[in-house]
């Protein structure tokens, strides 16, 4: 897999859009999964969200193909269509039957309203962070595919490529050390 | 801490973007399914108001139907989410494919561009390929049925096979007649090879084609002609012979393809259900074909044919991978079958031996495979073999193999090839050799103050189990029921106040109780990067663990990794004590079964690397083979999730 840059992502999309369809996704697939994921997480199953993350792409190869030229922030325009789809996906979901506007759904998908308690939530969610980090491979992305993403051990064996069992272990011992780390650092329950 | 980590989760753009850059959203694998269903939507818009391709003198495909390939590893995970768990006896299946993927779905990138409608062009050209590919065959197997060959310049041997793909056991002597190959363009080696080569994938050919055998007589006493049993081709005394199948008993000419009538032709592909699917094209790394001829007695002739792309010095070209070819009378009966040497057919199989008391014990042979592609073509063939229930249970002599156990006076005699592959075979075959248990265990992991404790009742022989556990598991408090009572499942959570329920398919039924020879339930892989050979395949059809699924089906498999330490007591029951230690994660296990049910009656897993933390698991008390009362359960007032996605997240809870 090659990662290129905006500059010559935009010129394979059109010299190439096969290859150049698969670099922007290759690209952006972490991307606009996460985005789709965090609006789905609570109302869809793995299946929506799969679903969902092949309409942003979908939809972003055929505003390609219609361009003479592609210009703008690719980024933030796979961005805002994966926002776009991901409420869509949301409102049907749901099953709403009236207008909801992206504000509206967003402030629904949000429970963050305290200012103090939002300031205070994201400085220990970045302490989190990097005690996870800490954890060293392949931990830590066991520990956040298992509570960030919601895996479950099988599934994570397939994205760490070890076994179901070592995987069940290596978290096990994993939260325990995560434990010590966060006290150490003042986190505790 | 569970909770803690909840609040890793937040849809700020800054914490997406430290996820994003620090681990990947998903595995090789869904982000190539995802990429399956992105292409096949931006297809779907792109293609809008082509026109569907009109018939012309062939059965056209289905059009229209949404193509949705899901990886295998999703269709069998999403089956075995509710079956993995089930207590004792009732089974399930399940499927564990640990891989280096980098190479799943490399075909599936290219671009398809047929879909949802199928160009006629496509048609056409498939239908040529197939057409040349099928005039091929009918050549080459005919040099077998007297065509192309001098059937008075022959010579006479004999091989001696097994029933069964495993089996030395049920030996059969077949008679066989060589005759010399007189098609000038065909009659070498080099040239047989290269017109195999042209359109059939190796396998099919590179060991059936041989060279090298000179002036020996063709028997089965005979070590050289032995090596090449079942030759269809070999160089004899500078002379290129052809084996005479038409002189072998059972056997039947069905390649006479420019004899036959075609009457129709479909490409397709396959759906997770199995369901054709229209999609098709140079996209893909199958493409399946079904063809129905019919003969001048007006009986049906029907072929199915895979053909794949395999890479040659030309570059990758399309071959026949494997073919199946049945006659059918007027009613639809099979009155013939004849398939590719690398199909699968389930009459080969041996079955149990029925006049006998006990079935044999199966020795322990590891099945080693080295890439996804074999993994799949594997999984396929075993996977048919359950479902058609090929194979039939028949219990092994206990009380022989205790008595030698427990004979044993020490290390190397408790430890034998035979001791093992006993223990091994009643530990994953445990619901056969018990009717009903009703237990108590507790499950300590290792935070000091997280415990479980759970009993089960199962019923082996009428489908029914119930799971009740109820303690912390990382911190994280959990109570939850669940209920196999035969088609009925249901798993309740009972403080979320919330239950799934479902009815177990006939399907699903069917498989939990199929049966599948000891070597087959485990096949390891060692296509890893890292160059360890692991668990790649895993199916269960029944359980020895009445509650816990974190000692897993796969933990003996490999028998260099585990020996029996002695013969303890447990609950009053004779044990083994068995000690595995694992390279992987550090991980020690210590099992203790009980030897005549293969029941686990207490397990521990040592974390060498984390100051030996234990996980231990144990029964407390166990009531064996006595009636049982099935449950009640209440679950009025609680939601019903049946409907939605809660279910792995129970089963993983």
């Amino acid at each position: 897999m090659i990662i290129m840059n905006e500059n010559e992502l935009r010129q394979l999309l059109k010299s190439d859009p096969d290859r150049g369809q698969r670099a922007f996704y290759d690209k952006y697939f972490n991307y606009i999964y996460t985005i789709v994921f965090s609006y789905l997480k609570n109302c869809g199953s793995i299946e929506d969200i799969d679903e969902c993350v092949g309409d942003v792409f979908a939809e972003c190869f055929l505003y390609f193909d219609k361009q003479e030229t592609i210009e703008g922030n690719m980024k933030a325009f796979a961005a805002s269509i994966a926002r776009c789809k991901a409420v869509d996906t949301y409102r049907r979901l749901v099953r709403h039957s009236g207008n909801i506007s992206i504000e509206e759904c967003e402030e629904e998908l949000r429970s963050d309203d305290d200012v103090v308690a939002v300031s205070e939530m994201s400085e220990l969610r970045q302490i989190l962070y990097s005690k996870v980090k800490e954890l060293g491979e392949p931990d830590s992305t066991i520990i956040i595919q298992k509570y960030y993403y919601g895996r479950n051990s099988r599934e994570i064996s397939e994205i760490v490529a070890i076994s179901a069992d070592v995987v069940r272990a290596r978290c096990s011992r994993a939260m325990k050390k995560l434990r010590g780390l966060l006290e150490k650092a003042g986190v505790s329950r | 801490m569970k909770d803690e980590l909840d609040i890793l989760f937040s849809r700020d753009e800054s914490d997406i973007e430290e996820i994003v850059e620090n681990y990947p959203a998903a595995g090789q694998q869904e982000k190539e399914k995802i990429y399956d269903i992105c292409k096949r939507k931006y297809n779907k818009e792109k293609s809008k108001g082509v026109e569907e391709s009109e018939k012309d003198g062939y059965i056209k495909q289905a059009e229209g139907v949404e193509v949705y390939k899901r990886p295998k590893l999703y269709r069998i995970l999403s089956a075995a989410a509710a079956l993995v768990i089930v207590a004792g006896g009732v089974g399930g299946y399940a499927f564990m494919k640990n891989r280096n993927s980098a190479e799943f779905g490399a075909g599936s990138t290219e671009t398809t561009e047929i879909e949802p409608g199928v160009p006629q062009g496509l048609i056409d050209e498939l239908n040529a390929m197939a057409d040349e590919m099928l005039s091929k065959l009918e050549r080459l197997e005919g040099f077998h049925y007297g065509r192309g060959v001098d059937t008075a310049d022959n010579f006479k041997g004999s091989m001696v096979i097994a029933e069964g793909l495993d089996s030395d056991q049920s030996r059969e002597k077949i008679d066989l007649n060589y005759c010399r190959v007189t098609d000038e363009e065909l009659d070498s080696v080099e040239e047989m090879r290269a017109f195999c080569k042209s359109f059939l994938v190796g396998e099919l050919y590179s060991e059936r084609i041989i060279d090298d055998f000179m002036g020996a007589d063709a028997d089965e006493e005979n070590s050289e002609f032995s090596r090449h049993i079942g030759a269809y081709f070999i160089m004899y005394n500078d002379k290129f012979y052809s084996r005479d199948i038409a002189s072998e008993e059972h056997s039947f000419c069905l390649t006479e393809f420019s004899r036959y009538e075609l009457i129709s032709s479909e490409f397709y592909d396959e759906n997770e259900e199995g369901e054709r699917t229209s999609v098709f094209g140079y996209g893909n790394d199958v493409i399946k074909c079904e063809r129905v001829y019919k003969k001048s007695d007006d009986r049906l002739i029907q072929i199915n044919l895979d053909f794949v792309k395999e890479d040659d010095e030309n570059g990758a070209a399309w071959k026949i991978g494997s073919w199946d070819i049945c006659e059918k009378d007027s009613e639809g009966t099979v009155c013939a079958r004849q398939v590719s040497p690398n199909t699968f057919d389930p009459k080969l199989i041996k079955e149990a031996d029925d006049d006998s008391e006990f079935a044999e014990l199966q020795l322990h042979e590891m099945i080693v495979l080295h890439s996804d592609k074999e993994l799949d073509e594997y999984y396929d063939k075993i996977n048919n073999a359950k479902k058609e229930g090929v194979y039939k249970f028949k219990k092994v002599d206990v009380d022989k193999y205790v008595d030698q156990i427990l004979a044993a006076k020490n290390s190397d005699e408790l430890n034998t090839l035979e001791n093992k592959s006993f223990l091994y075979h009643i530990m994953i075959n445990s619901s056969r050799y018990f009717d009903t248990a009703e237990t108590k265990y507790v499950y300590l992991v290792n935070y000091p103050e997280n415990r479980y404790e759970g009993e089960t009742v199962v019923d082996n022989r009428n489908y029914y189990s119930y799971l009740e556990e109820s303690g912390y598991y990382h911190d994280h408090y959990s109570e939850r029921l669940e209920i196999y009572d035969n088609k009925d499942y249901v798993s309740i959570s009972q403080q979320y106040k919330r239950y799934f329920k479902r009815e177990l398919t006939d399907e699903e039924l069917l498989m939990m109780d199929s049966y599948l020879p000891d070597n087959y339930r485990v096949i390891f892989s060692d296509d890893y990067e890292d160059g360890y050979t692991t668990p790649a395949l895993e199916f269960v059809d029944s359980s020895a663990i009445l509650c816990s699924h974190q000692f897993s089906y796969t933990l003996l498999a490999n028998f260099d990794e585990w020996e029996i330490d002695g013969i303890e007591k447990i609950l009053d029951r004779d044990c083994v004590h068995i000690f595995k230690k694992c390279e992987l994660g550090s991980t020690n296990t210590e099992l203790w079964l009980d030897i005549r049910t293969g029941i686990l009656l207490k397990g521990k897993e040592i974390y060498e690397d984390s100051d030996g933390a234990v996980d231990e698991f144990e029964i407390t008390e166990l009531k064996l083979n006595e009636p049982i009362q099935k449950r009640e359960y209440d679950i009025t007032g609680y939601t019903d999730t049946s409907n939605e996605n809660y279910q792995n997240e129970m089963v993983e809870d």
